[in-house]
This record gives structure tokens, C-alpha cells and sequence, in this order.
């Protein structure tokens, strides 16, 4: 039954075909990411941390197989203190990785990301839409976007990467 | 286009925050007191000078937090962003 | 016939000829060659003509001040308007002469342009020797950028460099925009810098007199620029004409180039000896404190008549002196003021500290000058209809004179009485010469009149450039619910930058035919539609429910957990912003739902409040809509449908009330079920996360098929909820109206202390009785459509006398309600006391009368939502 309905799920970018692995740029969709809001004067506990703002976290975690109206570490979160939010269906998770990944991002998006930090995070807008941009590495790009935006991203980050791909 | 120093974000592109108009202007602690002209002072009145103004801005697309800063209104200079104090 | 020499050309690469067509005729050319140098080595002197006059035009200039050669290309998708100076010639292109106009081109651009943001520490504009010093010296401060229009920057250690590149606009705080002339299109550059160095050098500017606009009339520094840059020689028998030494070195290259130049007239009375020397040595004779007076010709110049005596050539080049190129510099507001040692406006005030100037564009002299240039502008005889001052708008002394005769003295006024320096060149020849020729008419100081202001763009900027990849389908984003895949088939309607589904035609049906079966459905058996895209915000904290008591104008801290409660926001004004449920999740968690298209202001205006007023309270929010999807399963069957879905719920009128909410699974997936209804019919809403959306719409679907469930979109519920007189914000209200005159007085507290809006609400005139009052109208004749937007007016007013006094307006109107006749919803003054009174709704001048109702139509005694 569990597994019956977990098969149900459709994540935003599902049977839209977005995807590239090019020599310079790669992009996916992670899909199902347990993804939770926290707010906490200190960081909450977890794999990848990102700062949204003061006292403003996301956590990102490994998909959970389970069917629940909300995520197992949403609740794991509010146990330990903060004030926790499930948003993993609210936004979906997009891997860029390559040289090239922070310059398809700069074709629309006007902040300066070569200052952040391997670990730093900004939010703002890439293409009109709002996003969180988390660096996991010199060329690697976690972007959280909201779900009723991603295929407007995606098409678009889709089109921006045609003088990349060759 | 203007850049705007966010005291979380650092300086960002203008279009990633909303105006906020003159700081310092508190919503009164009991607006029933107060007769239609001092309502109407609160509600509509600012001081809209040419020169410095301190102002208040929300970081919208990026950290959303509600901050203060002094913007020079004929030359667009920007000083002393600081975070939002109770008013 | 060609120009073009043997040998020479620093721009050209002769091992790669091109084809260029101009109004027909084939020329070749070279790579590297723009299209106006092309053309000067056809030997085409005609390059357009006069907007006005019709006279013809030859080519002035060799770059952007370029006033006449600018034409309409038609290979690539066509472009119209480009300058021949800045055209980059290619195999295959083909242009048309124009007659100062262009026209649009009818198909659509598919140049792929696009935008790149990047950021600099410094960058310095223009790569000549100064730009070049200031960017090495720049070096060691970071990521440091030298841009230059030309074709190639020479490599600078520490420094990137990009060629065909021309800064079109410097902003405040740094910005610089840039468009990088690409093969492919182009590419607008957002540049953000730390500092600017503008090295951006200075521009030739000419002299004027009689029939100065006939072709082979050219600025001399640019004649020898053709020779230099493109091995192109600009005439065979020349007259130079100066009033600055870079006009005299012309004039010595023109010479080598071989040109033989019959003379050269100075306006000063000396020139310094290595000059004299060189054109002595080439036998070119002097003649100093001389003019050009006129010259002649059929469409090309054939003689040039001097205070000195005429002279039989095919080229007249002048140089009246060097124009710094402070455009960019005034972009942001920097000033400038007139210098008698440059004859030119030179570069003072800053627009801020990360604004410098360097090399000719701050009026350093020219290298190897050795005199001071002559504050000189034109000849002192000649027709004044024929002395063209800018010939890009055809506008003449003449028309300079007229402005002065009707009282302009001031250079902003004649600049928009004559059009000088509002063509697409912008007065970059123009501009300064008639400030000169001004301030010689007023008998005034150069410095004294002053300039224009120069405004960005620099250069002209096409549309396709600006939006770049922001066209079709990625012009502005777009929001799809999580289900759009099993409603796309729909017609959309745009709300906000959502499409959601109007309404769900079967074959062949109509709007109208697809909305009365839908709004049937729903009134009689059961309907489902996607109400996702409603504004969804969590609000968690012990003290969320006094914020709430102070947004929303009703009480919420009493609701109790398992609750929804409807409640209406208003402004400080007392003004209708928002309305929508908010459910009480637990103790501490509350979820709001706002209009589709006010949820970010919504959220917005609680964060503004929470941080600037009351911090105090421990509340925080969470924009939460795209975490669920909902579907609202309406309709007397609905409860059946829901029943069948969700086994573990009782779903019975005593068990689960009007206004409740519970947790359940549907179809094996988690949700939670309200029981909410904008349709005033037995309603649930159920909202799952929403990667489950589309499986719940497909369950709803499958469950209800029994029951002949019937999928309706926006239309059909905005007929549902204008029956049940509920109003929609930002439609039937437009910030002009309170709860009051909605007829919500039940969701305004009066036990409250405060709220916001209350003490506006509390104002002598928002207690006005004769307010507009929300209020609803049907056709008096039973069957007439009521159109939207509509005035009120007296039944039977004069249409003709002007002005109609108007009582009020349509905000909504439906071609048919539950019993197939049209009714509409109204803002009316005193509406509420003027039930039954009769009014024409007036409609491009045709009146359809109405009478006046209740906003409620339908189940006035709201009987039906517990089915």
C-alpha cells in the first residue's frame, strides 16, 4: 500500500524531460527531497544546512519513503527545538554542476556568486522566479525553487544553456 | 537601478526589495485617541525631504527582513543600513 | 570604381571577401570592413537622404557620430534604423538606403539575444592608451574589465578584455550596461562595478556653412581614419578645413595616403611650426584665419568656394574640434562645464566617487597638439536654410534662428522646438556645434548656455536586445498547479501569472453552453475543481492568534483547534485588501489562505506588521502554497464522492461541520479535508502535499464518475460565488471600498479595541449612508446581458448630455445563473436602500435597464451548504 501510493507521486519537473549532461554543465531535478523550514536563533542539526536569512534555515534531506501529511524530518526538526515547517513539496531541487553552472545562472539572476562560499546560500530571483541558491562545491549548485515555478525555470535554464551545449 | 545594502544580504539589485517610505513613523499606540486630522497626519502625511531620509526597505526576494537605511534623495547615496529597530 | 588601395587597412582582412547588397547593387567588401567603409570604397557617395529637405546625404563620420548613414538592413530578419558606421559587414548582407526613418519588421526577430549579469571591481570604458594605462594600473584591486567598441583589445596582463563592446548607459551605484556585438546576436551586459573608469576618449565635430550636407563633405579626422582603419581612400582632390591641430594632422595623413589636398584653411591666425613644416614640405598651401563659405555640386561635391578663393575637389574634410565623450559621465548625473583651452564641455562635478575620468574624455589635449584650439563653429555668411546644423533631423540655422525669434533662449527649449539632437544619433555630431552656433546667435558665452542632458541609451538599443530571452513562452513566468497536466486541455485563464483552467468545453460547446452545464452540475449533483493556486501561509507561534485579531477585522484568538473562520483584511485606511479562511491547525499552528493573486502581498503585509510594529509577538511565517494541492469537491452529491474516498472519515453533517477541518487519508493519501464552500453548495476541499495532486484529481475523478462528476473552471465559480453574493477582491472592490459597503458588517468586530483599519472605518465618512454599497442587479427584461464595467445611470437619462451623473458600476456580470438568466453584481451609491429601483447599465451608449436586488441570488437563506 505504501509503496502503491509513494508511486503516485508526480514531482514538478516529472515527464517534462529537463536534464543535461554536458562537458561544462550538468542539470537535473532531485526529486522528493525532504526539505524543511526552520527558524532557530542557531543552526539546526543536518547534511546540508542552508542560511536563508537571521535565524532562517533549510534543511535538506534525503527523499523519505513514507506517507505522511507531513515529512518525518520536519517533525525530527521540531522535536529538537526550532520552529519547523515542511516545504518539500513546495519547492523541488535542481543540481547544476560544471564550469559553467554559475554562468547559466548569471544569464538571469544579478547576484554576484562567486562570492558565496562553498556551504553559503542567497535567495533571490533567477528568470523572474524565487529562488534559494545553495554552493556545494567550486562548481556545484544546489537551486531550490517553488514548485509552480519549476517549469518556467527549467525551460528557461533549458534555453540558457544552448551556448554551452555542443 | 539602484543597489541596496541589505545588513544580512549585502548589496543587491534594487528590484529584490520593496520601499518601505519614511522610517520612524509608528503606528500610534491607540488610534482611537486620536481626532481625524491626527489620523489622517499618520495615515497620509510624510516629510518628503530634498536631502537625507531615513527609510525603511524589505528584503523581499532574499532574506525578508524589514531593515533601515539613509538614502539622499537627489543623488540616490546610501548610508548607515541597519537592522530594524521596534519603532 | 573603387577607393580602396592596394595596401593598408588595420580592420580588414583581405583574405576574406564579402558580398554586400545595397538597394540592389552588389559592392564587395572585406571582413573586418563595416558597412560604411564598404560603401566609401564602392565609391557610393549617396548613403540616404534629408527626412524632410529629400536632399541627398553622404557619409560624415566614421563611428557613432555618424548623422546620415543609417539604414534598414534585410538579411538576418532585418533590423531597422542601424548605423552603416557601426554595421559590421558579413557575406550575404543586404541593406536599403532610407530617408531618415526606417520601418519595423513585420516578422518576428529570431536573433537570439540574451543578457549576462557579471561583476567587477573595476572597469575601465575604452581601450586607447589611456584606458589601457588606467586598467594595468587597475590591475592589482581585483577583477578588472576593459571594454572597447572596436574589433580587438590587445591582451592585458591581470585584466579581462572584451572587444565590440559599447557601454550604453552608466546608472547609479555602479551599474553599467554594455551590448557585446556577437555573430550570433547580441549580448546585453548588466555590469556591476566596484568603480568605473571612463577612458571613453573624445569625438570629432565639424564646422558648418553653406550646403555643408552635400556628400563628400566628412569630418576630417574620420577621412583619415578610412585610410587607416580600412585602406580606403575618401576623395582624390581635397579641402581641409581646421580649427584644432588633430584636423592639421589629418590633413598630413590624407596627404600620404596620396589624396591630393589643394589646400588647408585654419580659422586660427597661427599654427605651430612641425605643422607648417609638414604641409610645407608636402606643398600644400595654408591659408590661416580662412572659412569655407559654401560649396557646389550636382549630388556629389564637386567645388568648394573659401574665403580664399574656390576650389574644384571631391572632398571637403573639417574638424571644428573634439567633443570629450562625457555622455557616460552624465548618465548618472555627472556635470560638465564649457573649457575655452579644450573648445569643448569637459568633465567637472562627479556623479559619485566610483566615477573617474581619464585621458581626452577629461580634456587632456590631444597628443601632439601644440596650439589651442579655436572656439569656432561656423562660417560667418551663407543662406541660413542651407546650413544644415543637424542633418540627421534636417534642421537648419534657419530653424535655430526661428526658436530665438519665438523667444527660446535656453538650450533645452530650442533642442525640442527645432529637434536638434532628438534623432536616433542622439546629437552626438550635433549636440555641442549647435550650442555653439547658439551662444554666437544670443551673443553670449559657450559655457553660459550649456548643454542638453544626455540620457542613456548611448547608443540605440533594439527591443529584441532589451528582452533578450525573455520572449514567447519565457516572456514573463509562468505558475502551473501541480495537477495542470490533468486540466491542461482546458482553456487557461491568466490569474496573476497562474493559468488556471476557464472552463472545460465538450465538443463543440460554447463558453456560455460549458458554463450553465458546469454550474448545473455543481447545483444539483456534484462538480470538482483545482483550487491550488489559493494563497496558502503557516503561521506558527504562541501569539498568532493576536496578530490575526489585529490584521483581519473579525476575532480569530477564540477559534478553536479543528476550526476554519472566514475573515476580511483591510489597509490602515479601512480599505477591502484581502479576504479568505484561516484554519486553526493546533495550539500554536495556523493556516491562512489568501486570494490566488494576493498571496505574496498578503504575506508581505503580516511580515511588515509583525517586524516593524509588533516584534513583541512570538509568530513566524511560512509561504506554504505550493505545498498542497487542493481540489474542491462541490455539489448535493458531494458528500457521497468524498465518503467513498476517504473511508476513515465521517463525513456527516453532525459529525463534521460547516467550517471544520480533519485529517484523513483520500485514496490511501494523507490529507486534509475542510469543509469550506465558495459556491454556497455542500462543499469539501481536500489538500494533499502536492506531488500527490495529480493522483488526487485522477481518484476524485474515478470516485465521482458514478455520481457524473463534472470538472469546471474559473468561469463556473465566479457564477457560483456572484449568486451567493460573495464579492471577489481586486474585482468587485477597488480600494475605495470598506466591509461596510460589501454589506460585511457581521465580519466586522466591534468588540475589538483595535484592528487594522478601525479607526478608519470609525471616520464621519465611511459611515456616509450613501456610500456605494454592493448590491446586485438583474436585466429588467429578464433575458438582456449585463456587461461588465458598465455605468449606472438614472433610468432613462439623456445619453447626450453631458456630463451623465453616474450612480455607481457593474463589477461583475454573468450571461446566466443557476436559472438561465443573466444577473450581475454592482457597486451603486446607497445601493442597499434602493432595492427594486430600475437603472440603465450603459454600455458603449446602449442602455440595458436593470432592477436592483440583494447581492445574494441564490439560497438567500444559505440552507445548502450542509447538503
Amino acid at each position: 500500500m505504501t509503496a502503491d501510493v509513494l508511486a503516485l507521486r508526480r514531482s514538478p519537473l516529472h515527464g517534462t524531460g529537463f536534464g543535461l549532461a554536458a562537458p561544462g554543465l550538468t542539470m537535473a531535478e532531485e526529486p522528493f527531497r525532504s526539505l524543511v523550514e526552520v527558524r532557530s536563533p542557531a543552526a539546526p542539526a543536518g547534511e546540508l544546512v542552508w542560511r536563508l536569512g537571521p535565524d532562517w534555515w533549510l534543511v535538506d534531506g534525503p527523499p523519505a519513503p513514507v506517507v505522511a501529511l507531513e515529512v518525518p524530518l520536519a517533525g525530527e526538526l521540531r522535536a529538537a527545538g526550532g520552529v519547523a515547517t515542511d516545504v518539500s513539496a513546495h519547492r523541488t531541487t535542481l543540481v547544476l554542476t560544471g564550469p559553467h553552472a554559475a554562468t547559466l545562472i548569471a544569464h538571469g539572476c544579478p547576484i554576484d556568486l562567486s562570492i558565496v562560499p562553498v556551504g553559503g546560500c542567497v535567495q533571490g530571483t533567477l528568470a523572474g522566479a524565487q529562488v534559494a541558491l545553495g554552493r556545494t562545491g567550486p562548481d556545484s549548485l544546489r537551486v531550490y525553487v517553488r514548485a509552480a515555478f519549476a517549469r518556467h525555470l527549467a525551460t528557461w535554464l533549458s534555453d540558457a544553456a544552448t551556448p554551452y551545449v555542443e | 537601478m539602484i543597489r541596496v545594502p541589505c545588513p544580512h544580504c549585502g548589496d543587491r539589485d534594487e528590484t529584490e526589495f520593496h520601499y518601505g517610505g519614511e522610517a520612524g513613523v509608528a503606528y500610534p499606540a491607540d488610534p482611537s485617541a486620536l481626532d481625524d486630522a491626527a489620523w489622517a497626519s499618520y495615515l497620509f502625511v510624510r516629510s518628503n525631504p530634498r536631502g537625507w531620509l531615513r527609510e525603511r526597505w524589505f528584503h523581499g526576494a532574499g532574506c525578508r527582513r524589514w531593515f533601515n537605511l539613509e538614502r539622499h534623495t537627489v543623488t540616490d547615496e546610501i548610508r548607515s543600513p541597519s537592522e530594524m529597530r521596534p519603532q | 570604381m573603387s577607393r580602396r588601395l592596394d595596401t593598408g587597412g588595420s580592420r580588414i582582412d583581405r583574405s576574406r571577401p564579402v558580398t554586400v547588397t545595397v538597394d540592389g547593387l552588389e559592392i564587395e567588401a572585406y571582413a573586418g570592413d563595416t558597412l560604411a567603409s564598404a560603401m566609401l570604397a564602392a565609391d557610393l557617395p549617396l548613403v540616404g537622404r534629408g527626412i524632410y529637405s529629400g536632399r541627398p546625404r553622404g557619409l560624415v563620420g566614421v563611428g557613432a557620430e555618424e548623422p546620415n548613414a543609417w539604414v534598414q538592413v534585410l538579411s538576418r530578419g532585418g533590423e531597422p534604423m542601424v548605423q552603416a558606421t557601426l554595421l559590421d559587414v558579413y557575406d550575404g548582407l543586404a541593406v536599403e538606403l532610407l530617408a531618415g526613418r526606417g520601418r519595423l519588421v513585420a516578422e518576428p526577430d529570431s536573433t537570439r539575444h540574451d543578457t549576462l549579469f557579471s561583476h567587477w571591481e573595476v572597469v575601465v570604458v575604452g581601450g586607447g592608451a589611456s584606458g589601457r594605462r588606467a586598467a594595468a594600473a587597475a590591475s592589482p584591486e581585483g577583477r578588472v574589465l576593459l571594454l572597447d567598441d572596436g574589433p580587438a583589445v590587445a591582451p592585458l596582463d591581470g585584466v579581462t578584455t572584451w572587444a565590440r563592446t559599447t557601454a550604453t548607459g552608466l546608472y547609479g551605484h555602479g551599474r553599467l550596461v554594455a551590448v557585446e556585438r556577437r555573430t550570433d546576436g547580441d549580448r546585453l551586459h548588466h555590469l556591476q562595478c566596484g568603480r568605473v573608469v571612463l577612458a571613453t576618449g573624445a569625438q570629432e565635430r565639424g564646422l558648418v556653412f553653406e550646403d555643408d550636407d552635400r556628400p563628400g563633405v566628412m569630418l576630417a579626422g574620420a577621412a583619415a581614419s578610412y585610410v587607416e582603419r580600412y585602406g580606403v581612400l575618401p576623395g582624390e582632390r581635397a579641402v581641409v578645413w581646421v580649427a584644432h591641430d588633430p584636423g592639421l594632422r589629418a590633413a598630413v595623413a590624407l596627404a600620404d595616403a596620396g589624396v591630393e589636398v589643394l589646400a588647408v584653411l585654419d580659422v586660427r591666425d597661427r599654427i605651430a611650426e612641425p605643422y607648417a613644416d609638414a604641409l610645407s614640405a608636402r606643398d600644400i598651401p595654408v591659408h590661416l584665419g580662412a572659412e569655407v563659405t559654401g560649396t557646389s555640386g550636382d549630388d556629389r561635391l564637386s567645388r568648394v568656394h573659401t574665403s580664399a578663393g574656390d576650389l574644384d575637389a571631391d572632398l571637403l574634410a573639417v574638424s571644428g574640434g573634439r567633443n570629450p565623450a562625457v555622455q557616460l559621465w552624465s548618465h548618472p548625473g555627472g556635470r560638465t562645464r564649457w573649457s575655452d583651452e579644450v573648445a569643448g564641455f569637459v568633465p567637472v562635478t562627479g556623479p559619485g566617487d566610483r566615477v573617474t575620468v581619464v585621458g581626452a574624455a577629461a580634456g587632456e589635449p590631444a597628443h601632439r597638439s601644440y596650439l589651442p584650439p579655436a572656439t569656432w563653429f561656423r562660417s560667418s555668411t551663407g543662406d541660413p536654410e542651407r546650413i544644415f546644423l543637424d542633418p540627421h533631423r534636417d534642421a537648419t540655422l534657419h530653424d535655430l534662428q526661428r526658436a530665438h525669434t519665438a523667444g527660446l533662449t535656453s538650450v533645452e527649449h530650442v533642442k525640442r522646438f527645432t529637434t536638434i539632437g532628438t534623432g536616433a544619433d542622439q546629437g552626438r555630431g550635433a549636440g555641442v556645434l549647435t550650442v555653439g552656433v547658439l551662444a554666437q546667435q544670443l551673443g553670449r558665452p559657450v559655457g553660459e548656455v550649456g548643454t542638453t542632458t544626455y540620457r542613456p541609451p548611448y547608443l540605440p538599443l533594439s527591443f529584441g536586445l532589451l528582452a533578450g530571452r525573455n520572449r514567447g513562452e519565457l516572456s514573463d513566468p509562468v505558475r502551473l498547479s501541480q495537477l495542470h497536466d490533468r486540466v491542461a486541455h482546458a482553456p487557461m485563464e491568466d490569474v496573476g501569472q497562474w493559468k488556471r483552467p476557464w472552463y472545460f468545453p465538450g465538443a463543440e460547446e460554447s463558453l456560455d453552453e460549458a458554463v450553465a452545464r458546469e454550474v448545473r452540475a455543481v447545483r444539483t449533483g456534484v462538480g470538482m475543481m483545482d483550487a491550488s493556486t489559493l494563497g496558502k501561509i503557516l503561521l506558527q507561534g504562541r501569539d498568532v492568534g493576536v496578530l490575526l485579531d489585529r490584521v483581519y477585522t473579525n476575532l480569530f484568538s477564540t477559534l478553536n483547534v479543528g476550526k476554519v473562520r472566514y475573515g476580511v483584511m483591510c489597509g490602515p485606511d479601512g480599505m477591502v485588501v484581502d479576504d479568505g479562511t484561516t484554519a486553526r491547525l493546533s495550539e500554536t499552528e495556523w493556516l491562512m489562505s489568501t486570494t490566488t493573486g494576493n498571496a505574496a502581498a498578503v504575506l508581505d503585509a503580516l511580515e511588515e506588521w509583525h517586524q516593524t510594529e509588533w516584534p513583541e509577538l512570538d509568530v513566524t511565517m511560512t509561504s506554504v502554497t505550493d505545498q498542497w494541492s487542493v481540489v474542491a469537491v462541490a455539489g448535493p452529491l458531494s458528500r457521497d464522492v468524498v465518503a467513498a474516498l476517504a473511508p476513515e472519515l465521517d463525513c456527516s453533517a453532525s459529525a463534521f461541520g460547516f467550517m471544520e477541518w480533519r485529517s484523513t487519508t483520500v485514496a490511501g493519501i494523507p490529507a486534509r479535508v475542510m469543509r469550506i464552500s465558495f459556491s454556497g453548495e455542500l462543499a469539501f476541499e481536500l489538500n494533499v502535499p502536492s506531488w500527490w495532486g495529480a493522483a488526487l484529481w485522477d481518484a476524485v475523478a474515478q470516485a465521482g464518475a458514478p455520481y457524473g462528476i463534472t470538472p469546471y473552471g474559473t468561469e463556473t465559480m465566479h457564477v457560483l460565488r456572484a449568486e451567493k453574493g460573495f464579492p471577489i477582491v481586486g474585482q468587485d472592490t477597488d480600494g475605495t471600498v470598506t466591509p461596510h459597503d460589501l454589506g460585511m458588517s457581521w465580519a466586522v468586530s466591534r468588540k475589538k479595541v483595535d484592528f487594522i483599519g478601525k479607526r478608519s472605518l470609525a471616520r464621519a465618512d465611511a459611515q456616509r449612508p450613501d456610500r456605494r454599497h454592493l448590491v446586485g442587479l438583474v436585466p429588467v427584461d429578464g433575458v438582456s446581458r449585463i456587461v461588465e464595467g458598465s455605468q449606472l445611470v438614472a433610468h432613462g437619462a439623456d445619453l447626450t448630455a453631458f456630463p451623465v451623473p453616474m450612480a455607481g458600476h457593474v463589477t461583475s456580470a454573468y450571461p446566466a445563473g443557476h436559472d438561465g438568466r443573466p444577473f450581475a453584481l454592482a457597486l451603486l451609491d446607497a445601493g442597499r436602500d434602493r432595492l427594486g429601483e430600475v437603472l440603465d447599465a450603459v454600455d458603449d451608449l446602449v442602455p440595458v435597464p436593470v432592477r436592483v436586488t440583494g447581492p445574494v441570488s441564490y439560497d438567500v437563506e444559505g440552507t445548502r451548504r450542509d447538503g
